[in-house]
Formats: C-alpha cells, structure tokens, sequence
C-alpha cells in the first residue's frame, strides 16, 4: 500500500490549530474562526503508536479539534518530546516494540505528573500491562481499538 | 496191674493201668481198691487239669498256646497221636500236631464239611469217636488208607467252644489200636477244651486287637493326613510322623497340650474352644485353622475330629486328621479375589468357548449390554453382535484358536434395548491345565462415553485454537480498521464535501463502526461499551437490506418485508444487524435465481403475558438436511463450503439468547419447501427511556 506514508495524507496547515477557539473546542470549526484565536494555547496531545497510519491520522484529526496533536512511531521518541516540554494529554497504543505503551506513559508520568494519560489497544492481552499499572497507583483510561474519533474527542474533553 | 501208677508217667502205662482195673472188677476188695484207684486218677486227672490250666495261661505266643493244648490232650486221652486244627474262613486247617507225617498232614491240611471225622464233629459242634477207623462208614475210601496209613485206628475229636458259642476248631487224639476212650478222660478232655477254648479265643482276639492297632500305625504313618489322638482328658498322646514332620516338634513337645503352641494366635481361641466344646458334647468337628509349619510359615489345615468309641461304646476320646489346605485355599482365595475383580470392574468381562457359546458373564457386561447373565451364559455371543458384523466373530475366533491376542479392537455391540453401542475389546485365548485352548476372555470397554468426550473435546480445542487465532487476528484487524476509520472520519470533516459523498462517507462510517463491533464480538476483544437502545425494527431491516440490496438484485431475488408499523425492540443496535445480516445472508445463499425471501416481525405475547417481537426470515431454497440440523448452531459447521465459516448461526444463536430472546428454525428437504428461521425478543429486556443512550 503506497497510500501508508505520511507524506501522501493530506496536507495540513501547521498555523491551524494555533488558532483554535477554545470555546468550539471537540467540534470542527472553520479555518476563519481557528485563525482569530492565535493568543489561546492549544492543548498539547503525543499520539504514540508503532502503526504510523495511525498516529498520523489521529494526530491529523485532533489537530483539526484544535489540539496541539503530534505523532510519535516509538516510546523513546515520545519521551524525549515530553522532556522538551510536558504534554496536557498522552494518547498512546499499548502493544509496541521495545518500550510498551504502559512503560512509555509511566515513564512520562514521572517527567510530567499532570499529563493525562489515555491508553489505545486492539488486543486483550494488554489487560495484565493495565493492572499492573493500576496496581502502582495509575488511573489510566483504555479504549479499544478501533475508536471511533467522536469517542476520543469525548475522552479528551 | 499196679493201680498207684501214674496216668501221668507215660501213655503206654496208662493203657496198660486200664487193662488192670477191668480184671479186678471180680472181687469186692479189688472193687474198694478199684474204686480208690479211679479217685486217686480223678485226683490226678484234676491236678493235671490244674497243672495244665497254669501252664496255658503262662504260655504268651499263639502257636506254643496250641502245642501245649495238644500235648494235654494227648496226655489227658493217652492216645499215641493228635492234631488241633482251627476254623479259618469256613475251612478247618492243622495249626499243631503230634505223630504224623506228611502224607496225613498234606491230606487233612484243610478239612471241609464232613469229609472226616473232624469234618463231622465241627459240623455238629459235638464229639466224634471212632473205635475203629478200619470200619466205620464215615470214612471214604482214601481217607481211611490216609488214616490207617499214618497208624490211626481209632480217634477222638472234641470241639472247642467259646463262652459266646463260637465253633473255634478242635482237637483230636488218635490210638494206633482199636479202642475208645473211658469216661474219665472224656469228662477231662471237655475241661481241657473249654479251658482252650476260651485261651484260643482271648488270645485271637488279642492277636486281632494288636493287628489292628499294628495296621492303624502303619495306615497313619504313611498317610498324608496329619493324625492326632486325645484320650478322654483332652490331652492328646499320639501324632504321627506327618504331624510331627509338619511342625518340626517331637511327640514329647506336642503330647498333652504341647501342639496348641503351632496354632496362629489369632485362630488359637476359636480352635480351642471348638475342639473343647465338640469335646464335651462327644460330636464330630471340622474346623479350619492355621498350624505354624517347621519352615514357620502358618499354614492352614482342615482339622475332623471324631470321638473314639471302644466295641463296647465307651468314650475313649478323639482320634482326627488334619489336611495341609494352605495352598488349595490361597488359590480358592486368589479365585475368589479375581472373581471379585472381574464382578466389579468397570469393565464388561465375559467368556465364551470356542463355539462362541457364552461361559460367563460380569455384572458391568449386565449393565453395558442390558441382559443378565442367565440370559447369556448358554448362549452363542452373536446376539450381541449386529448382524453386518458377525463376520468379526470369525475372525476373532481364528485368532483364538491360534493363540493370538487381539488389543483395542474398535467396534460396536448391541445392547438388548437394540442401543449400538461403541466398544473397545481386548481378547485373550483361555487354556486349560494341559495349555489347550478352550476359550476366550473379552474385555469390552464401553468408549461410547468417551467417544461422545472426544469429539466434544475436539470441538472444544477446535474452539480454543479459533480463539487463540482470533486473538492475534484481532490485533492485526483493529490497527488497520483504526486508520480506515480515521481516514473516512477525515473525509467526513473536509469542508465543501458534495452531499451525496457525505451520505456515503455516512454509511462507511456507519458500517465500519458495525465492522469494528463484529470484529469485537467475534475476534475475542469483546468490550462492549455499547448498551441496549430501543430500535425501531423496520429501520433495522431496512439498513440491513439496503447492504445486501446487490446481492439479492445479482440473484433477482424478491424481498417480501411484513413489519408491523411502531414495531419497537430494545437491543444493542450492532448485534441486531448482526443477526440479521447473518440470517439474510444465509437466506440469500440458500436461494435459486428468481426466488424469494420474506422478512416478517409482529408482536407476540408471551405464556406469562410478556409481550415481544418476533422475526422471521424465511426462503425458498432446498432446505436443510435432518442430519444437518442439529449441527447448525454448533461452530464451525457450513455446508457452504469455501465461502462459509461456520461461525455465523452460531454467532446469531449466542447474541440471541445474550439479548434474552430465543432461536427457531423450521426446515423440509424438498424443492423450494424452505427455511425459516424466527427470532423472537421480549419486551421487558426494555431500559427506561432515560437509560438509553
């Protein structure tokens, strides 16, 4: 499938979400309304999954909510991105190579507390991973894969 | 002729004393003097009489006993020659005599009936004289010359007598002359015969006494029977040799209550209290207990006492043998040990000859087959055997009779209900004590349980291997339905978009969130946050129509939909397309070209006045097959072949009954007779109007 890199999705305006009213937030505006609001901060989301499909197209449509949405393909790149600066949301798959999803967050709990945390999985599997988590203390969210982008703007609200 | 003679001197004198005191009858004096004379011989005749009595009763062996008599006799008569001859089997035989040769003696050695003198005495029981054997007419020719030949002119033969009247034999003296003898002689001659009489008979009965004790000693000391004796104390005396052989003791050790010490502590009060009870009450016992052999083994022995009577009836004690059964009843009880194991087993045990005549038959194979063993001991093993079988009969049998075993033989019996029944056999040939084969021995295992286990646990791994597929599937499946959703989502929010194209990008998003459920559900991640919403039933089938619209347009298949209007169910949206995607993709499958499906939903209520929906799917295809029926809802049963998974009535069934609602299925083989297939779901299942998202 050709179609898979990030270069060949449609091309997104990085100004667009400086713009965003927070007011229409979790509801798309048009780009007019995103362009009035660039003094307002937009909530700064890592969306880390290995399928870059993925990250790319959740990134993509968050950023059309008017989140500060970024895509990262593993949990050391996430991590090193929370260090630069800590993220208002984390959105991450659980099943990954290397670090999992469940060692990434944590360890970007440690460098940023207040990061809200919301764990995507297409497997059953990852229910151990969460109870271990939860056993440490972490409330994380899980959603199953796949999520519908209503639902997610929902969670993120 | 000197009368002061003495009788005694010799028995020429004494003939010649006779002859003397006939001549002196003539005068009164020589009268006095003779009558004098006969009392000194009375006396004489008397202390010889005494004499001889004394003599007999010191004489300890049989034939000097006789020869003693015989000379007295001889004496007493004062004859020249004499025999004594007892009665032996009806006959009587020569057991001592005096003067004679061989010829006399080979001749009388054994005299019957009243061939002679003798014969005729001992037939009469009374004395026989002959004066003279030249003419008197008892005599044959023969025996006469015999007698005469041997010097025997005249004789006297005097029976003797037992106290209880038995004719014993007899003695008699023979004269070289022609004579008799006188009274006095006769009167001494019957003194000496009862005297002998009753010595003869004592000493028999003695001599047989002893020959029958001698006999019993020598009978138990060979027997293999262990031999005790009690006497009226209880104490025993004697043991034979086997006895004493057997524990490895000693008469000294076992005498008295000695032996009791061998007997197995657990047996001894028993055993002692049957052998003194039995004793008091002088019954026969049996009993059966365990003696410590010389190896020190305890074996077991079979004990019969019998108490001992004398001829006269007085107790005397016990006399019992004992056999070493040790062995017989470990065999008895290692048969009856496997008896008992062949009754219990779980397994049905049976026998049969080489004629397949049934020779026995365990309680299990009572149970596995349905009859009793008096109903097939005696039978042929055919009547188990479904007819199109019976040919494995022979063939089991070759292998019998040539000794071959025959392990795990998958088949099927019949149980007298007419029930086939699934068997595992194991055959084994039955040989006699010379290692003929005289039979066989089955096991037959009923597998028809395990059989129905194996296939429900090969479904089962069926299962678990599906959802270890599934699982994997799963995680593949949902990252790309992720992005399609996104993208189409993507889509969806561009602005300017055409509206034909957004009512498209609608129905994707639409059908990829049924997708993404299906996969849920059916691709083990089931985390259904979706919840039971009222759904209006015509709009159901109408979005699931509108899916399979081409399908039924490819085969010209007409859609007949019967809903009632304001039909309302309260479901999870997702399974109830599901369901009836399932069955109208079912019905399209089964149907011709030109057909038709009819889709119909109304209300019904319920035996306890619930009301509900239902909703029928019905073709006009083929049918299913009888056999396929009950397989219909189990997974992974398709009759389609290539394009079925199996999985999709199933699925129906499961997410029915999880909705509380129930699955039917009506069907005939036949041309177009059909398939319908009626759901029904009641209405309490119904949330609150503000539960429902």
């Amino acid at each position: 499938m050709g179609l898979l890199s990030f270069g060949q999705l449609p091309v997104v305006d990085v100004s667009w979400h400086l713009l965003t009213d927070v007011g229409l937030k979790g509801t798309a505006v048009n780009e007019s309304s995103e362009r009035r609001d660039t003094a307002l901060r937009h909530p700064r989301v890592l969306v880390v999954d290995d399928e870059r499909l993925v990250a790319d197209t959740l990134s993509e449509i968050l950023r059309r909510f008017q989140y500060d949405a970024l895509p990262f393909y593993n949990g050391e790149t996430a991590i090193a991105a929370a260090r630069e600066q800590c993220p208002d949301f984390v959105l991450s798959d659980v099943i990954m190579p290397r670090l999992n999803g469940v060692e990434t967050v944590l360890k970007i709990r440690e460098i940023c507390p207040r990061t809200r945390v919301i764990l995507l999985s297409g497997n059953a599997a990852t229910a151990n991973l969460l109870a271990e988590a939860h056993s440490e203390g972490h409330d994380f969210q899980l959603l199953a894969k796949p999520v519908h982008p209503d639902e997610l703007l929902r969670h993120l609200q | 002729m000197n009368e002061s003679v003495s009788m005694t001197s010799s028995r020429e004198s004494a003939v010649r004393q006779d002859s003397d005191l006939r001549t002196a009858e003539l005068n009164p004096e020589a009268r006095l003097e003779e009558l004098a004379s006969r009392l000194t011989q009375e006396l004489e005749t008397s202390q010889q009489l005494q004499q001889v009595s004394i003599r007999l009763m010191q004489v300890a062996e049989f034939p000097q006993l006789l020869n003693e008599i015989l000379d007295a006799a001889i004496d007493i008569s004062h004859a020249d020659m004499g025999n004594l001859q007892l009665l032996e089997g009806g006959s009587l035989k020569i057991t001592a005599h005096r003067g004679f040769e061989t010829p006399f003696l080979e001749f009388f050695q054994l005299v019957r009936d009243t061939e002679s003198a003798c014969g005729a005495t001992l037939s009469q029981g009374e004395r026989l004289i002959v004066e003279d054997v030249a003419h008197n007419p008892i005599y044959g020719t023969q025996a006469r010359e015999v007698m005469l030949a041997a010097g025997a002119r005249a004789v006297q033969s005097t029976p003797l007598i037992s106290h209880s009247g038995r004719v014993l034999g007899m003695f008699s003296t023979y004269y070289r002359e022609s004579k008799r003898p006188d009274d006095r002689e006769l009167r001494a001659l019957d003194v000496l015969a009862r005297l002998a009489a009753n010595l003869i008979d004592r000493k028999q009965a003695e001599d047989a006494l002893r020959h029958s004790e001698q006999l019993f000693r020598v009978v138990t000391e060979a027997s293999p029977v262990l031999v005790w004796m009690a006497g009226t104390d209880k104490l025993c005396f004697y043991f034979n040799k086997r006895w004493l052989e057997f524990v490895g003791r000693t008469l000294e050790q076992e005498a008295g209550n000695g032996w009791v010490e061998n007997v197995h502590p657990d047996d001894f009060d028993r055993c002692l209290q049957v052998y003194t009870s039995c004793f008091d009450t002088r019954v026969s016992f049996q009993m059966e207990y365990r003696l410590r052999h010389h190896s020190g083994q305890y074996r077991w022995i079979l004990d019969c006492g019998v108490p001992r009577y004398t001829p006269e009836g007085i107790f005397e004690g016990y006399v019992g043998g004992c056999l070493d059964i040790h062995d017989k009843k470990e065999a008895a009880e290692v048969r009856h040990r496997l008896a008992a194991i062949v009754e219990s087993s779980n397994d049905a045990i049976i026998s049969k000859d080489l004629n397949s005549v049934v020779t026995s038959w365990n309680k299990r194979a009572e149970r596995v087959f349905g009859y009793t063993a008096e109903e097939m001991i005696g039978q042929s093993i055919l009547k188990i055997i479904p007819p199109e079988l019976h040919q494995d009969e022979d063939m089991i049998l070759a292998n019998i009779r040539s000794g071959r075993k025959i392990d795990h033989f998958e088949t099927v019996r019949l149980a007298k209900s007419g029930e086939r029944i699934d068997v595992s056999l194991s055959i084994s040939p039955v040989r006699d004590e010379h290692g003929n084969i005289v039979g066989a021995a089955k096991i037959a295992r009923d597998v028809s349980e395990s059989k129905k286990l194996e296939r429900t646990l090969h479904m089962t791994e069926k299962i678990a291997a599906a959802g270890r597929l599934a699982a994997t599937v799963a995680h593949e499946i949902n990252n790309p339905l992720e992005s399609v959703t996104n993208f189409v989502y993507l889509a969806k929010i561009s602005p300017e978009l055409p509206p034909n194209i957004r009512r498209y990008l609608d129905y994707a998003d639409q059908e990829l969130s049924r997708v993404a459920h299906i996969a849920r559900q059916t691709l083990g991640f089931y985390r259904d946050n979706s919840r039971p919403e009222t759904l209006e039933v015509s709009r159901i089938v109408n979005d699931v129509v509108s899916i399979y619209q081409r399908k039924l347009e490819n085969k010209n298949i007409s859609l007949v939909r019967r809903i009632d209007s304001d039909l309302k169910i309260c479901a999870v949206q997702g399974e109830v397309k599901q369901v009836l995607s399932n069955l109208l993709a079912n019905a399209i499958d089964a149907s011709d070209l030109d057909s038709q499906i009819s889709i119909s939903a109304r209300r019904i209520s319920g035996v306890d006045g619930r009301s509900g929906v239902r909703l029928i799917v019905a073709d006009r295809g083929e049918g299913i097959a009888p056999e396929h029926k009950k397989k219909l809802f189990v997974p992974f049963f398709t009759t389609k072949k290539d394009v079925g998974t199996g999985l999709g009535l199933w699925i129906t069934k499961e997410l029915v009954e999880k909705a509380g609602g129930s699955i039917r299925l009506h069907s005939r083989v036949g041309h177009r007779s059909g398939t319908a297939v009626g759901l029904s779901f009641w209405l309490q299942n119904q949330l609150p109007a503000d539960k429902v998202i």
